[in-house]
């Protein structure tokens, strides 16, 4: 225990000493400090809150209009109905979706409006379709063509105008009078409000977390990395194996650099707390969102931390296992590449299926809550969200644990091999 | 107190085997392993430490084994290594501190030797800024700094400056006197003779020559008579029967055949008129011994 802790303070020390870990904080800080001096310059200025003209409460309407205008702002709609199934059928569209510009098209240009369409995310095409053969409703049938997923018109706006100017259509012919048809075009009114008040800070704030562990997990595990490659190289290594095991000098180093890791993670949350509590101004809005740090709780930070220790032995093993692997320092970077793209992959499928709210049950939120690589990037965005209990994280934790601890034994006895004083005859041996 | 290394044996590749190194030390001194490099001598010194296992053959010191990390063993590697961004005195500390001693204890001890060797000064500078002497220095305090019984040096005297040497041969003198156990591995045979009472020579792994120094120079008798004289004397020594061993600038060394031919030469010389000024019989070097023992082995 006393040789652990000896390493342990030694490589601690070490660690402090360097140059690149007070300026990557000053960095942090500052770059924290210059966010956090927007609002505050803002509210100096007289804006207020920056955002307080706008309502309370934001309805769902304003959301779809905002979102429409934001998207749809210049569109081109190509609509095709040779057989004249849906008469007017453009006129009901342009009373719902003014900003589109439709033109009456021919099915002689489909290829000619696909390959606009192919080329230009704005440009859309709707197609009236026959009724089905064999079908008993003998309905027509809307077929929409837009670029990909993220461009294009909505879907839902296009069935229910074009439905409705059908329908009004075929009663008018069935002799229903026309404020009867009329009636079809009514839209109820309706009003959206929201239980809580939107609060984008466990967003924001999340996402932020996220990425600060996954930095310290990855550069700090990358120096356990280089440090024991740098042993090797620089052949201190015989006198550290002929003093200590190398299994307490490989705990040794991994201890002290999670301190370090938790230190700066403290230091840069710490310090954001405290900018935003000092410079923000209360009630601060983004786009009509409210900000706040009521989220930062103590047994939501206690757990986060739990979870970045967690995942920091997890990665730094995995680390330890690169840097003993090769015999020159400039060589650790190659061989981490793996490790890296693997926790790089996990920082996107933990962020992506937070931000993505999945249910904890569906299989993307079991494997990202529960895979050890991928739950150190998911949890604190989760936590902070407030969307994990209690007994989830404490699984999580549990599995990362077992995790870490496996390949802990892996990693340790292959250090063991490549750190042990091999015979130098037999070496020469092998080299010929 | 005693180490004692019995037989061991071990093969380091296909052509070099190491084969029953056995040697005992019974009181503190300094003992060497000589041999040219690849003779075995680094891997006997790790097999006595117990980094490596040996196929045969058992090592006790204090009639126990060996364990690595014991405070009361010393080691200097032969492939040195420091860490460049640390200070002299804190990595002193360190290295004894990961041997067991105590902060305190530690801190007094590497400032006693960085005293004993003149480097006090360079208590808080980075061994990235130590010249090279200096490293060596350094790297040799951290084998010692722990104040261990039984210290295991591999080439100790690597570096070729003949002031460094000096030091560090005297404070071995002076830690032998103090009750340590040494073991030096050496190529150097001039070295290990000024140093030494007690060693092995090996050669491709074999024990070639071993015991006392002294002992084994008596064996082989007055062989050499280092001459000097302000005229050439060599061609009449030659005509007297001597071999000569090798001409140096300011004298000569011969083979002789006994102290009576030494003797004959210089009542030769003096009736002649010629009066030398060194005339020295004396027994042959350790080198002379190992170049004659290895010159059958190599036939």
């Amino acid at each position: 225990m006393r040789q652990l802790l000896t390493i342990f303070g030694f490589s601690l020390r070490r660690g402090l000493r360097k140059q690149s870990f007070w300026l990557s904080n000053v960095i942090m800080m500052v770059l924290i400090l210059i966010l956090c001096l927007i609002p505050f310059l803002q509210n100096l200025r007289g804006q207020g809150s920056g955002e307080g003209s706008r309502p309370e409460s934001v309805t769902a309407e304003d959301l779809m209009e905002a979102e429409r205008q934001a998207v749809n702002r210049v569109g081109t709609c190509y609509y095709i109905d040779e057989l004249g199934q849906i008469p007017e059928g453009i006129s009901a569209l342009s009373r719902v979706m003014p900003s589109y510009t439709f033109i009456q098209g021919s099915a002689g240009n489909l290829e000619l409006y696909k390959s606009k369409a192919a080329d230009d995310g704005s440009v859309s095409i709707i197609i009236v379709t026959a009724p089905e053969s064999g079908s008993t409703l003998s309905v027509p049938g809307i077929t929409i063509i837009n670029r990909d997923i993220f461009n294009g018109m909505d879907e839902s706006t296009i069935k229910d105008a074009l439905s409705r100017q059908y329908i009004s259509h075929v009663m008018g012919r069935y002799g229903a009078k026309s404020d009867l048809t009329q009636l079809l075009e009514i839209q109820l009114p309706t009003d959206v409000e929201l239980a809580t008040e939107l609060d984008m800070s466990g967003y924001i704030l999340g996402f932020a977390i996220t990425l600060l562990t996954f930095y310290v997990v990855w550069y700090y595990g990358g120096t356990i990395a280089t440090s024991i490659a740098d042993e090797k190289a620089s052949n201190i290594m015989e006198s550290l194996v002929a003093s200590a095991s190398p299994g307490k000098i490989l705990w040794g180093k991994m201890l002290a650099m999670e301190v370090l890791a938790v230190l700066q993670f403290m230091l840069i949350m710490g310090f954001g707390v405290m900018c935003f509590e000092l410079l923000v101004p209360e009630n601060y809005r983004i786009m009509g969102m409210r900000l706040s740090m009521d989220m930062i709780t103590t047994d939501r930070v206690v757990m986060i931390l739990v979870g970045l220790l967690m995942g920091f032995v997890l990665y730094a093993m995995m680390n330890a296992f690169c840097g003993a692997a090769v015999k020159r320092e400039e060589d650790v970077h190659s061989i981490m590449l793996p490790v890296g793209f693997i926790a790089s992959l996990s920082l996107l499928i933990g962020v992506l299926c937070a931000i993505g709210a999945v249910s904890d049950t569906s299989l993307p939120g079991l494997i990202a809550g529960y895979f050890p690589l991928i739950s150190p990037f998911y949890l604190p965005f989760m936590i902070l969200k407030g969307d994990v209990n209690p007994v989830s994280w404490g699984i999580s934790i549990v599995v990362m644990m077992v995790a870490a601890i496996l390949v802990a034994v892996f990693a340790q006895r292959f250090y063991k091999q490549a750190v042990s004083v091999g015979s130098v005859g037999q070496k020469k041996g092998r080299k010929r | 107190m005693s180490l004692k290394v019995d037989k061991l044996s071990k093969r380091l590749s296909s052509k070099v085997k190491l084969e029953k190194i056995s040697f005992e030390m019974t009181k503190p001194g300094i003992f060497g392993i000589i041999g040219e490099s690849g003779s075995g001598k680094t891997d006997l010194i790790r097999m006595i430490l117990n980094l490596i296992p040996p196929e045969e053959g058992t090592v006790s010191f204090n009639e126990a084994p060996i364990i690595p990390g014991d405070i009361s063993v010393g080691y200097l590697p032969e492939k040195r290594g420091l860490y460049m961004k640390s200070d002299v005195l804190e990595q002193l500390v360190y290295f004894a501190m990961l041997r067991g001693m105590n902060k305190r204890a530690a801190v007094k001890s590497a400032r006693n030797l960085l005293a004993r060797l003149g480097m006090s000064d360079l208590e808080q500078v980075l061994v990235e800024r130590l010249d090279k002497d200096e490293r060596e220095k350094v790297q040799f305090l951290t084998s010692i700094v722990h104040e261990p019984k039984l210290i295991l040096l591999d080439e100790p005297f690597r570096t070729a400056n003949p002031r460094v040497i000096t030091e560090l041969m005297d404070l071995m003198k002076e830690l032998a006197a103090e009750g340590r156990y040494i073991v030096m591995a050496s190529k150097e045979i001039e070295v290990a003779e000024a140093c030494c009472e007690n060693l092995v020579i090996l050669y491709k792994g074999k024990p070639v020559i071993a015991g006392n120094l002294k002992e084994i120079k008596h064996a082989y008798g007055h062989t050499n008579l280092v001459l000097a004289a302000d005229v050439d004397v060599t061609d009449t020594a030659i005509d007297f029967g001597m071999e000569l061993i090798e001409k140096r600038p300011l004298e000569s060394e011969f083979r002789i055949q006994g102290d009576e031919m030494a003797q004959t030469l210089l009542e030769h010389m003096v009736s002649q008129g010629f009066h030398p000024t060194k005339y020295e019989i004396r027994e042959p070097s350790l080198q002379e011994i190992y170049l004659s023992t290895i010159g059958g082995q190599t036939k």
